[in-house]
This record gives structure tokens, C-alpha cells and sequence, in this order.
């Protein structure tokens, strides 16, 4: 036993000392992001794109998952930093904490790209935004005109399942499309927000919603995970359902446009409308592409003055065909989507 | 001789799970060249202060086979708390202390559920971790506190002595405190006797509910300290900081040679089992490995060190 024991510890300090020896010293550009959160469909879909997009830059990509986590995406900004790459892509949980860490990061000469986040106070560095609040409000007032239609002599009782402690999505989603509804509904009854960016939360609270007010009529969860939940629970008491696109008793809608909720769209029996698209390959790239000009030295580590803004827009079953949908999967996505094969159209 | 055996025992476990930390430690530097550096090392270490601080307390608290649930709740008040008081215009060292004392309390409410009143500790802990985390969301409002913050509110969890990290030597010196708690008084000793046997310990005179309320109180306030260093770390106060770290806590414990049955365990292993933790989730994603790839990782080597270390000490015995 004792001499198992003494191999062990002989071998680990071998090798501890053959890995000093043998490191070799890495010459490839290194960036490393830390993303909000993998478990999300556009998240998941941005690390893919930004990976293909660095393997065809010959750039060796480190992709951390945040895990929706403060203190995750602390720690994985430190081991980064750690790590010495040459740049780093970050998307904040908690625009504070993450703060704290830019400043590190950038103590220790690594330029930081933020996405989504803008720089709030004397830590400041560039970002790529995403134009969602504009095309929320559109999105809002797209369902609002075609509920109107749909339903001349009813008012709109919305439901948000929304997380109002992630104050940049609530805002620029939830709020906006609320806003976007009021213009057609100034006097909509607002019944009730919450819920968190998880499917079986969504799901709990859409159904808990229907049991106080069966009468609910437009559901928005601000992310694919709330919006897919909201419709689960409506399809399972019955309800989302739509005739060759006309919709039934509710509209659902929704933001990042991720395949599910494309095909719930695309098909012409559900009450899914609309979805306020991300774009993660053009997205992805624009990340990629500040960090170079900021590792190549066309632009400072503080500059806040030249962010690039990606705008997102409305897929919708009312203006888009299948075709031009299945495009915009391919272009943005890089996914081969046959929407009529998957639906059995 | 029976006590030669265990001290042998107790050593070969102590043995075996440095091993696994240094063999774990040897692969990753292969690996990865920037692994083994005083800055990464460094930077794992601070990542587990608060898993070693509120750790230190839970370990005597499973020895003596009791569990807590709560403390990443705690955690979560403790913080959000610590970050109020301070925009509040309260004294940082007074609101440190305002936050342990709101720990006490939480301690003391689980210790006379669990204790006092009989009710099991997985289902007391349970409710007061979803108690102790609404009341964290409704004071925050779902909100991050962080507007009023001044710089300084970050050096109990950012700053430096010298090279050392100031969180470092805060755990260090709570380390030690527990490590001497747990082989020198009579707390520590009364811990194993409980766990070990509590009618046994009840007859030989020990105050088991004396002690189990102790113990308790002892977590709390340590969790809340650790709540509170990790929000000064963050540079914010949030509700949802310390989700699941009641696992992170327990799987060091348990990595750590400490027994679910409690009357084994010890604070040395506890540390050893927390480093474990650390370094493989810092070397896995020094190495650029998937999230999703790093919880398999996690799953094998906790289920492998607890065999390994199964098997040992079958042999030993």
C-alpha cells in the first residue's frame, strides 16, 4: 500500500516537472471569451460561429461558459488573464462584477471587447451592441396591429415572462415590445411579468398565469427559452393553436430567433408569430473582428466611441415566406433547414 | 494499537487525496504551459476562499452528522446586505459585521429547527434556503446593488497585502483556526463523538444540542462572512450570487474524506478536496474545454477520488 501510495505522488511530481521542461511556447493569436450563458440557443449558436470564424483566422479560441453566474464569469475572466491571450470577448451577467474585471484585464495589457454591454462609468471599453430595443418596438406593434385584426373588439392582456434582474434584456426586449403593443393598445391590461431565462420556469408560470386569467390573449417571453416554455404550457391546456396562420385565442411572441422557435413560427397551426431575430454569425464576427483591430492597434482599449451596432429584426409569419426563412437560417445560422420536411408541410 | 490503526487510517486518506490533487495538478501543467504560475495559482486559490471559509465550518458540521443546505442563501443575503449597508453610508468593517451577526441569526434558526425541535436537517436547511434567498431577491428587487460602491468596498475581496491576496489570508487564518478547532478542543472532539455515535455521546455527558446549535451558528456566520468577501470580490450585490454553492461546499467535504454518516472527516481534507475542485475547473478552461465536457470531468474525478479513496482504505482495514 505504501508503495502504491509513494508511486503516486512520484509520478505526479515527474510529471509536474516534465510538464515545466516540455511547454512549448504557443505562437498562434489567442482570444477567449466569456459568454452569458451556453445553455442558451443563440449563446450556443454565437460560440459555434465565432469558433468557425477564428479556425478560418487561423486564431485559437478559448470559449468560457458564464453559466449565468456572476461569480463563473469572475473566475473565468481570471483564468484568462491567467492565460495571457491577446484579447477578450465578454458578455456580462452582471455588468458590475464584470467591470471589475475588464479593469484587470486591461491592467494587464488584454484589449476587451464587450458585447451587448456599453461601458457604464470610468472603466471604459468597446463594445458591439445589439439594435434590439427598435426592433422589439416594431415587434411589438406588428403583433399589436395584426391582433387588432385578428380580434377588432378585444383589448390585449399581456403576460411577459421576463427577468427583470437582467436589467439590459427586460429593458430592450420586454419593455420595448410593451411599448411597441402600446402604440396600437394604449389601454392594454398588463396581467402579469415574470419568470426567469428557463424553459421549465416559463412553462410553470404560464400556467399558473392561465389559471388566474384564462382569458390572457398575448404572451412575450424575452428570450427562446420563455418563449418556447409559454407555448408548451398554452399547447398543453389546449390552446396556441392557429388556422393557416390565423391565430385562434393568443399570440406568442419572442426574441432571438433560434430554430425552435423559427419552426413554431413557420408553422401554420401554432399561435407563435414573431421572433425578434439574432444574428450570431454577423454578430460573432464583428466580435472578432474589433478584437483584431484592437490587438493590431487601430484602435484603443478605452475607446468607447466606436462601437459597432449589429441590428436585429422581426421574422414573422405574416411577411416572410418559408423560403426567405430557411435564407436567412442558412446566412445567419449556417444551418440546412428543410422547415417543410420538419413541420410535414 | 486500535488507535495507531487510525491514525494510519486517517493519514493514508490524507495521503491519497494529495495525490490525486498533485497527480490532477502534474497533468494540467503538462497541458497547459500557462497552469503552473504563481498568478493562475494564485487566482484558484481566491477562487476557493469562500468554498474553504464556509467549508471549514460545514466539514465539523457533516463530522458530526449534521447538513446544511442553506449557506448559499445565506450567501446571497449576506452579500446583497453587505452592499446596502455600505451605500447606506454604514462603515464597511461595521456592515461585515452586521452581515456575520444576520449569518448568526440564519444559524441559529436552523440550529433550533434541526436540534431543538427534531426536524431533519436536509428538509430544515431546504427551507430556510429558499426562505433566506426570497428575502435576498425582495430586498434587491431583483436588482444588482453596485451604484454608491466606492473602490474600497472591493479590498476585502481584491486587494493586496504585499503580493499576498488579502482573501487568501483571511482563509488561511480561518483555516487554521478550525484546523486547531478540529484537533484540539473539545468542539472538535465532541463533533466526531456525536457523529459517531450521538446516544453514546448523549450518555458520556456531551450537550449534543449545545453543541449541534454551535456548530450551526458557526456555519451561518462563517457563510455570511464568505457571502460578504465574495460580494466585495464581485464589486456587487446580487441576489443570485452563490446558486449551488452548497454543492461546490459539499463536494469538497466529501472529496475531502468526510463521511455523509458523519464521526470522520477533517478540515486538512476539506482543503485538499476544495484545491481539487478549483484547479480543475481553472485547468479546463485554461484548455479551452466546453462547459458542457468540464461537468463530465467533474462528475468522473468526484466519483473517482471517493472510489479510489474506498478502495484504500478497504485494503488498509
Amino acid at each position: 500500500m505504501k508503495r502504491l501510495l509513494v508511486l503516486l505522488l512520484a509520478v505526479a511530481m515527474c510529471a509536474a516537472m516534465l510538464g515545466c521542461a516540455t511547454a512549448e511556447e504557443g505562437k498562434k493569436l489567442v482570444i477567449g471569451e466569456v459568454f452569458w450563458g451556453l445553455h442558451d440557443s443563440y449563446q450556443h449558436a454565437h460560440q459555434v460561429q465565432t469558433q468557425k470564424y477564428c479556425d478560418e483566422l487561423g486564431i485559437e479560441f478559448i470559449p468560457i461558459d458564464g453559466q449565468m453566474s456572476a461569480e463563473v464569469q469572475t473566475a473565468g475572466m481570471e483564468d484568462l488573464i491567467a492565460r495571457k491571450v491577446d484579447g477578450i470577448i465578454c458578455q456580462a451577467y452582471d455588468q458590475a462584477s464584470m467591470e471589475l474585471s475588464i479593469e484587470m484585464a486591461q491592467e494587464a495589457g488584454i484589449p476587451v471587447v464587450s458585447f451587448v454591454n456599453v461601458a457604464s462609468g470610468d472603466i471604459l471599453y468597446p463594445s458591439v451592441e445589439i439594435s434590439e430595443e427598435e426592433g422589439a418596438i416594431q415587434m411589438g406593434k406588428l403583433v399589436g396591429e395584426h391582433f387588432k385584426e385578428a380580434f377588432p373588439d378585444t383589448n390585449v392582456k399581456l403576460v411577459t415572462i421576463s427577468d427583470p434582474s437582467v436589467e439590459w434584456a427586460h429593458n430592450q426586449r420586454t419593455l420595448a415590445f410593451v411599448k411597441g403593443l402600446e402604440e396600437v393598445f394604449p389601454d392594454l391590461e398588463y396581467v402579469f411579468n415574470g419568470g426567469e431565462s428557463n424553459r421549465e420556469v416559463a412553462y410553470s408560470v404560464t400556467d399558473d398565469v392561465l389559471q388566474k386569467d384564462p382569458g390572457c390573449n398575448v404572451f412575450f417571453g424575452y428570450d427562446a427559452e420563455n418563449g418556447m416554455g409559454a407555448i408548451a404550457a398554452l399547447e398543453a391546456a389546449g390552446r396556441g393553436e392557429a388556422e393557416d396562420y390565423a391565430v385562434k385565442t393568443e399570440f406568442v411572441a419572442s426574441v432571438d430567433g433560434s430554430t425552435e422557435e423559427i419552426l413554431k413560427i413557420m408553422d401554420p397551426s401554432s399561435s407563435y408569430v414573431a421572433t425578434l431575430a439574432l444574428r450570431p454569425s454577423v454578430t460573432a464576427r464583428a466580435c472578432v473582428d474589433m478584437m483584431l483591430k484592437l490587438i493590431n492597434g487601430e484602435m484603443d482599449m478605452h475607446d468607447n466611441t466606436q462601437n459597432a451596432k449589429i441590428p436585429s429584426y422581426v421574422i414573422n409569419c405574416w411577411d416572410m415566406s418559408i423560403d426567405d426563412t430557411e435564407a436567412f437560417l442558412k446566412d445567419e445560422w449556417e444551418m440546412d433547414l428543410d422547415i417543410r420536411a420538419e413541420l410535414g408541410l | 494499537m486500535k488507535r495507531a490503526a487510525k491514525i494510519d487510517r486517517s493519514n493514508y486518506q490524507k495521503l491519497v487525496i494529495v495525490g490525486v490533487l498533485l497527480l490532477i495538478m502534474a497533468v494540467l501543467t503538462i497541458l497547459s504551459r500557462d497552469f503552473l504560475t504563481i498568478t493562475n495559482v494564485t487566482n484558484v486559490f481566491r477562487q476557493v476562499s469562500t468554498t474553504v471559509i464556509a467549508g471549514s465550518a460545514v466539514t465539523l458540521l457533516m463530522i458530526s452528522g449534521n447538513f446544511d443546505l442553506s449557506i448559499g442563501s445565506i450567501m446571497a443575503i449576506s452579500g446583497t446586505m453587505h452592499a446596502l449597508m455600505v451605500v447606506w453610508g454604514v462603515p464597511i468593517p461595521l456592515a461585515l459585521a452586521l452581515c456575520v451577526l444576520i449569518g448568526v441569526v440564519v444559524g441559529l434558526v436552523n440550529g433550533a429547527l434541526v436540534v431543538l425541535l427534531d426536524v431533519p436537517s436536509f428538509i430544515a436547511t431546504l427551507g430556510t434556503m429558499y426562505a433566506v434567498r426570497g428575502a435576498a431577491w425582495v430586498i434587491t428587487g431583483g436588482n444588482s446593488i453596485s451604484r454608491g460602491l466606492s473602490k474600497s468596498y472591493t479590498v476585502l475581496g481584491r486587494g493586496y497585502i504585499g503580493p499576498v491576496p488579502i482573501s487568501i489570508l483571511i482563509t488561511l487564518v480561518i483555516f487554521a483556526v478550525f484546523y486547531f478547532i478540529q484537533r484540539k478542543t473539545l468542539l472538535g472532539k465532541y463533533a466526531y463523538a456525536i457523529g459517531g455515535n450521538r446516544r453514546t455521546a448523549l450518555l458520556s455527558g456531551i450537550s449534543v444540542k449545545k453543541v449541534g446549535v454551535t456548530l450551526y451558528v458557526l456555519v451561518g456566520a462563517l457563510s455570511a462572512f464568505a457571502g460578504a468577501m465574495l460580494s466585495s470580490r464581485l464589486g456587487t450585490g446580487n441576489a443570485s450570487v452563490g446558486s449551488g454553492f452548497e454543492f461546490d461546499v459539499v463536494v469538497a467535504v466529501i472529496l475531502g474524506g468526510t463521511s455523509l454518516d458523519g464521526g470522520e472527516g477533517s478540515v486538512f481534507g476539506m482543503l485538499i478536496g476544495a484545491l481539487i475542485v478549483g484547479f480543475i475547473a481553472n485547468g479546463l478552461n485554461l484548455l479551452g474545454v466546453h462547459s458542457f465536457y468540464q461537468d463530465i470531468v467533474k462528475g468522473v474525478v468526484l466519483v473517482g477520488a471517493v472510489f479510489l479513496d474506498r478502495f484504500l482504505k478497504k485494503r488498509i482495514n
